[in-house]
């Protein structure tokens, strides 16, 4: 699928506790071309970053302490300023009621670790182009 | 005294009597009874001294495990940064190919200029001379262009060098899953530590000194209990058979929750989904799970938890995904 500059430019936030699948994740959207890539160690961290700027994606794991990422998911659709930003799980966890227990939260897209380069970068622009043609 | 009172008497003596009796049949396995007490005893002093062994063993064996978890971390934090000193190395060398490549076409437009001016100025007078030197030109032409075809498999080999080292950082994905196996390893191991100083505790009151007390706070408890590397596609694709709406297939008991999931995530639609319509993207957020008191409890907080997997909550088999997607389920 090919990505438009637009889409390319556009701002994600990885929130993962393990600072090596935050830089896994981070490479692999450089590898893909967006530039634009922040990170959180946790649910609070991430809304600590999303309150402080304007984020396009946010790219969450589940597993973490203080705020896991259901929890996140839940508190972005909540917020008034937030709740349409969209959501990108990728975890461990790949047990259908794991799988529904997200979409029931409001995650947009739902990859399982350990992930290939090619999934993660196709839910990424199904999310983002998705999001585009709205907006147009 | 009554016929009656000298009955009731003459009863009561048999009920004494068979208690006699019944002391004296009893008695043999009283006595074995008490003997096998007094042999368990040391038996006994013997599984509680063990057991305080072994629970004051434990704190080591889950230290030692952390060990192992952060030794993999820094390991796959090295692997890591020589992967991106790779990864910047190739593209330095495919900036000098490319830089080479346009010097090339740089000195073949010099060239085409030189032979053009030289045509101009000789063409009447110095035939021969220009003939050569179209020869010796094409000749340059030649080799350069033999030259660019072999910086092509240079090319093709910078890029392949460089998609496996992205596959050998992608594979550093199993340091994250390792780590949850290590740690829900050190959880069960605490979980038996504390089963063990409530037993220790209850076994020997008096002489317990309270040092197998467990430290669960040194364990953290952010794991997926069922985290495992696999790479096979089967659990991706039950996914996106989920988000593509495919709740109908799904077992019985997951049906509602999925069909529930479906309206409510309808606020914000899956892009994932085949049935994706602009009608799609309304903003209507009333589906989403209400909060709690602390403000992120929803009615799936349960879920975010660290409990042992339900029975139904199986990993997809390829044959249940075929069903998913024919609706045969």
């Amino acid at each position: 699928m090919l990505l438009h500059q637009e889409t390319l430019a556009m701002k994600i936030l990885i929130v993962d506790d393990s600072p090596t699948m935050r830089r896994i994740v981070s490479n692999n959207l450089r590898e893909i071309g967006y530039t634009q890539v922040t990170e959180a160690e946790d649910g609070e961290d991430a809304m600590t970053k999303l309150a402080e700027d304007t984020y396009d994606l946010v790219i969450t794991d589940w597993n973490m302490p203080n705020m896991d990422g259901l929890q996140l998911t839940l508190a972005i659709r909540r917020h008034e300023r937030l709740h349409t930003l969209p959501v990108l799980m990728v975890t461990t966890r790949g047990l259908k009621q794991d799988v529904i227990a997200a979409m029931q939260a409001g995650v947009n897209g739902y990859v399982v670790k350990p992930f290939a380069a090619d999934v993660l970068k196709d839910k990424i622009s199904l999310i983002l182009n998705y999001r585009e043609h709205i907006a147009s | 005294m009554t016929p009656s009172q000298i009955n009731d008497m003459l009863g009561k003596m048999d009920e004494v009597r068979n208690v006699f009796v019944m002391s004296q049949r009893s008695l043999p396995f009283l006595e074995e009874l008490f003997r096998f007490l007094k042999e368990i005893s040391p038996t006994l002093d013997e599984i509680n001294r063990y057991i305080e062994e072994t629970a004051r063993k434990m704190p080591r064996a889950t230290t030692q495990l952390q060990s192992v978890s952060e030794a993999n971390r820094l390991a796959t934090t090295e692997i890591l940064d020589m992967v991106d000193i790779v990864i910047a190395r190739i593209e330095e060398i495919r900036a000098l190919v490319e830089q080479g490549a346009r010097l090339d076409t740089a000195l073949a437009d010099a060239d085409d200029r030189i032979l053009l001016l030289l045509r101009e100025q000789l063409q009447d007078s110095h035939a021969v001379l220009l003939a050569d030197v179209e020869q010796l030109l094409l000749r340059k032409d030649a080799i350069r262009k033999k030259r660019i075809a072999l910086s092509e498999p240079l090319f093709d080999g910078l890029n392949e060098i460089r998609d496996r080292a992205n596959r050998i950082m992608l594979s550093l994905q199993v340091q994250d899953i390792t780590a949850q196996q290590i740690t829900a390893v050190n959880h069960l191991i605490e979980s038996i530590r504390s089963r063990m100083h409530l037993l220790v505790s209850r076994i020997n009151p008096a002489g317990y000194d309270g040092t197998v007390e467990p430290e669960t706070a040194a364990v953290s408890t952010t794991f997926d209990p069922d985290a495992s590397y696999d790479h096979t596609p089967d659990r991706q694709s039950m996914v996106d058979a989920i988000f593509e709406g495919q709740a109908d297939a799904l077992p019985e008991e997951n049906v509602s929750m999925a069909k529930s999931a479906r309206t409510e995530n309808d606020a914000l639609p899956s892009p994932l989904s085949g049935r994706m319509s602009l009608s799609d993207s309304k903003n209507d957020l009333t589906g989403v799970p209400e909060s709690g008191g602390d403000g992120y409890e929803g009615t799936v907080a349960h879920l975010s938890r660290n409990a042992p997997s339900p029975p139904n909550s199986e990993k997809a088999s390829q044959d249940e995904i075929d069903r998913l997607f024919n609706g045969k389920q």
